[in-house]
Formats: C-alpha cells, structure tokens, sequence
C-alpha cells in the first residue's frame, strides 16, 4: 500500500493536507470548469474535502489518490448542480450526424472557422468552448472536463466515473461532436 | 471509404489509434472531401482549444482550504 494512502487510513490530518496541496489546483479547475462559477466552485471544493476526509476508511488498498479526490469533486459537482434550476443544456442528440444507405451525408457539415490560424478568433472560440462545456449534458460534461479539460486518460476517467473505457470514449466523442456544432451553428447565426 | 465510415472512424482517428494504413485512407478521404475535412477540422480545433490551463487556486479558496485543513488537524488523532 502507498505510505500516503497508508497515513490517511491512520486518518493522519498532515497526510491529508499533503495531498490536498498536491491535487487542490486540478479539483479547483475540475469544479469551475463543471459550473463556470468561481462562487459554486469553492463551494464544490471544500464539500469534496470534507466528503473525502469523511470518507477516508471507504479508500481501497490499490486506489490512485488523485483519482479518488477527483471522483468525489466531480461528484461533488454534479450534486451541486442537481440541486440547482437547470440551465439550458446543449442537445447531444441533435449533434448525431445522418447518412443515407450509399453512407452520404444528409445534411452538409458547417465549418467552425473561417481562419483557424487567427489567434483573436482562437482566444475567442477558447473561452466559448468552455462556456458550452459546462452546458454539457450529465454524463457527458464531466467525461469531457476530465479528458479534454484536465488531460486524464481514458483508464482514469473510467476508475474515477466508474464507467468502462469504450464508454468513455464513446461519450467523449460525443461531447465533442456536440461541441464542435455548437460552434459552428454560433458561427452559422453570426 | 464513405462518410460515414469516416464519421465512424473519427475519434479513432483523432486519438491515433489507427493502423498507418488505415490512417492514410481517411485522412485521403478527408483532403478530398470537403464535409469529412470541415467535420475533422472542426473536432481537431474543438479538442485543441478546450484546455484548463495552469489556474491556480485562488488566494481567497486557499485560506479556505487551510482553514478546513486546520480544523481537520484538530480533530485528527495524528499519527501514532
């Protein structure tokens, strides 16, 4: 067993600090990039901690401690935002792409830019992007944020949501077809 | 190789998990057709540009988070 993980199950205060100081930046991001709200994010932040501290005794023998603190965040997360008025929600479904039986698209692809190279545009499309992240539908929002947001791999992300990789993938794929004609439709209304 | 095929294909394609042949093929798709090319392009910049950065907690969330931490320490046996 990790010495770290074998401090916490002693319930050690300073084991815990200690991998709350390495780990507090990634689950910050993980919780403003699931809300985009600093406000709800600290929120998320400090009942993850608590959660995790309260739940130290539930900490498997083989589990990666990173992992284990950004499962309890992005459920923290998403606890939050259950209990919060649904916001508008980008529709996974209409992102679905179409062919007829010769495997021709139905409907035409719209392009996200015109000048892909442009740096204004890219800043722009930046933080467009992760404002419609957050407007991700559950289960997709957060395989997003974990994969595309803060780089985990596809095996993290389904130890951490407990879904099985092709899953995974699966989702991702979507979330980012979804977000990819979102753009373009903005840019399309333009 | 039709677009759907491609369409199929694409996050494969994307992550490089494809086989050099495989790749070759719809990336020769692509240069030829303009909708599987928008459709790649798109999901490439999409990808790119969703980055989290290097954001730092924010001085304010840290003394909160020292704050919980703290009374943690108080309430902990330590070790031993």
């Amino acid at each position: 067993m990790d010495p770290l993980a074998r401090r916490l199950r002693a319930r050690e205060a300073a084991a815990f600090a200690e991998l709350v100081h390495a780990e507090q930046n990634r689950l910050f991001r993980i919780a403003l990039a699931m809300t985009r709200n600093q406000e709800d994010a600290r929120d998320i932040l400090q009942t993850a901690l608590m959660q995790a501290w309260r739940s130290i005794d539930s900490l498997q023998d083989d589990a990666r401690l990173g992992g284990w603190l950004c499962r309890i965040t992005t459920n923290a997360a998403l606890m939050h935002l259950r209990g919060r008025r649904r916001r508008p929600e980008l529709s996974v479904e209409d992102a679905e792409e179409t062919f007829d039986t010769m495997g021709h698209r139905t409907h035409p692809v719209a392009p996200v830019t015109p000048t892909p190279e442009d740096q204004v545009t890219r800043a722009r499309l930046a933080a467009r992007i992760a404002e419609l992240g957050a407007a991700l539908p559950e289960g997709y929002r957060e395989v997003w944020v974990l994969a595309d947001v803060e780089h985990l791999s596809m095996e993290e992300i389904g130890e951490t949501l407990g879904l099985a990789v092709p899953n995974v993938k699966t989702r991702l794929h979507r979330a980012r077809l979804t977000l990819r004609k979102a753009l373009a439709d903005e840019r399309g209304a333009a | 190789m039709t677009c759907r095929e491609f369409s199929e294909r694409l996050y494969a394609l994307h992550a490089g998990e494809l086989s050099f042949a495989r790749n070759t093929l719809l990336r020769l798709h692509a240069a030829f057709c303009p909708d599987c090319r928008r459709l790649l392009d798109g999901y490439t910049l999409t990808v790119d540009l969703a980055v989290g950065g290097d954001t730092a907690l924010p001085a304010d969330v840290a003394v909160q988070v020292e704050a919980l931490l703290g009374n943690l320490a108080v309430d902990s046996p330590g070790p031993g």
